[in-house]
């Protein structure tokens, strides 16, 4: 393809491009060494934490639904946490700008980049729950889970898709850490993960937009062999939502950026 | 002497004063200080109900668990930060002992943090209607007390360590489910295997832990604060010792910003 068609190239081209980029990105700046030495202990350990956390607390029972939530919680709060990296990478390196006069839009670009976060953040989940399982004498719950697995990437992706949308409302003011780690924590509070649902309504009533609560839902109603696609569709929707929170979250950046004379989320 | 004991409470006052400034633009402060341990207790005192004596224990678990994770990331930060701002080698190598300068930024953060987890907690206590068993509040302080001369020296212990690795930032990620786990704080030393129930015996925390849970159901039994003290020390002099090695031999390479 000659430099003339890459310019007006076709927009699969671009955004693939896009997503390769965002892949060496990924790997830039989350080398093998970092994932292995550093965020994966971080998910098993946070797991393994809620798992014990939960039998000590209520017993065998819950011990086993804080395993099956611990690992929507290691997982979303992950995710949540670093996709914050995206944005930031604009706003240390002063390209934003770069993004809002591109042929792609800036949210589209952000989501191309941000694939990689819930893909290896999964990954990273499924050696967790590969050691942790054994370790708290659940490996019987963890083979039933295996059919669902798909549930908890699906998670992983609606958790991406509200950590986008805080990283971005924050970034500007250099709170990614304070929002991101805020996010994570209404997960924590408000998905059902570990507290069950029914026991503090307000917690409830947040945790319907929450990421990771219906896909939860969903596995729960597969262990107990009761219809779970409703949950599933109900997560995809709470992830298109934030998605669409997210972009609204860029476009009004972008609208301030202009407005102001600026062009670092500032 | 008094001249000199004068001098040296003015810079540790100094350093605390200027620790606890930069502080209040520090994100992660308000995420360890008050959302960890209002989002802890909510979970741990959601998930069943609490006699009063339980609620003391309960509450005094995820004080000290959040009292951890602040000290790793506050007060065990304070000369990671400094190498971050380029005033490392202007800290430790000024007229006062380095030792007496990382004490006043350690004490600065174990403090503002203890005061925010105090106050968060408080008001979790509040929301959930907590009913409490206070039987000794005297005892209480004294346990509080001791709570933050360990955060301080444990603070001290973790900023030498993150002051001789360039991954600091990462340690601090990994130190703090460890704890949560093998600390004997939330997970009691008897839900471990029996060959890691050693393990929670070396953080003066647990000791802590240990004596309000006594204290919330029985006599005062002071022998677990005396451990706890007895720890503090040891990680006081490990810390002293382990900066004036890692300043000297940072000295002498030309590396004390460098690592």
């Amino acid at each position: 393809m000659s430099s003339s068609d890459r310019l007006t190239g076709p927009a699969l081209w671009r955004l693939g491009e896009t997503v390769r980029f965002g892949w060496r990105e990924f790997h830039a700046v989350n080398p093998p060494s970092v994932v292995v030495g550093s965020i994966l202990p971080r998910m098993l350990l946070q797991i393994l934490f809620f798992t014990l956390l939960g039998g000590v607390l209520a017993g065998t029972r819950h011990q086993e639904y804080a395993f099956v939530g611990g690992l929507v919680l290691g997982l979303a709060m992950t995710v949540i946490l670093y996709v914050s990296q995206v944005p930031v990478a604009d706003k240390e390196s002063g390209t934003f700008w770069r993004l809002r006069t591109g042929h792609l839009t800036p949210m589209v670009v952000f989501t191309a980049r941000a694939l990689p976060y819930p893909v290896v953040g999964f990954a990273v989940l499924l050696v967790s729950a590969a050691v942790v399982a054994p370790l708290a004498g659940l490996g019987g719950l963890a083979v039933r889970l295996l059919p669902v697995a798909g549930i908890y990437l699906l998670v992983a992706f609606t958790a991406m898709a509200a950590g986008l949308a805080a990283a971005a409302f924050a970034v500007g003011r250099r709170a990614e850490t304070l929002v991101s780690n805020l996010m994570g924590y209404v997960v924590l509070l408000c998905s059902g993960a570990f507290l069950p649902p029914g026991r503090i309504p307000a917690l409830d009533a947040i945790g319907t937009v929450v990421p990771g609560r219906h896909g939860l839902a969903a596995i729960h109603a597969h262990l107990r062999g009761d219809p779970w696609v409703s949950g599933v569709v109900a997560e995809a929707v709470v992830g298109v939502a934030w998605l669409g929170a997210a972009t609204l979250v860029v476009a009004v950046q972008i609208r301030r950026a202009r407005r102001h004379g600026h062009d670092d989320f500032a | 002497m008094t001249e000199r004991l004068l001098a040296g409470g003015w810079v540790a006052w100094m350093a605390l004063r200027a620790e606890q400034q930069g502080m209040r633009t520090r994100p992660m402060v308000v995420v360890v200080a008050v959302i960890q341990p209002v989002a802890l207790l909510f979970v741990v005192a959601g998930t069943r109900d609490l006699t009063p004596g339980e609620a003391t224990v309960t509450v005094s678990a995820v004080v000290l668990t959040a009292m951890w994770s602040a000290t790793v990331w506050t007060a065990g930060g304070v000369l990671r930060r400094e190498r971050g701002y380029g005033t490392l080698a202007r800290s430790v190598t000024s007229l006062y002992s380095p030792s007496l300068v990382l004490f006043g930024r350690s004490l600065g953060a174990t403090v503002y943090s203890a005061v925010g987890i105090l106050a968060s907690s408080a008001v979790v206590v509040a929301l959930l209607g907590f009913r409490f068993a206070v039987p000794h509040p005297g005892w209480l302080l004294v346990a509080l007390l001791v709570v933050v001369a360990s955060g301080t020296a444990l603070g001290m212990l973790l900023a030498c360590l993150f002051l001789v690795t360039r991954h600091g930032l990462a340690w601090s990620g990994a130190l703090i489910y460890p704890v949560f786990i093998l600390g004997g704080l939330l997970i009691p030393p008897d839900a471990l295997p029996v060959w890691l129930r050693w393990v929670p015996a070396l953080l003066s925390l647990r000791w802590v832990h240990e004596f309000v849970v006594a204290v919330s159901g029985g006599p005062v039994r002071l022998a677990p604060l005396g451990v706890a003290v007895a720890l503090t020390a040891g990680y006081l002099l490990l810390a002293v010792v382990c900066l004036r090695v890692a300043v000297d031999a940072g000295r002498r390479k030309g590396t004390l910003e460098l690592v």
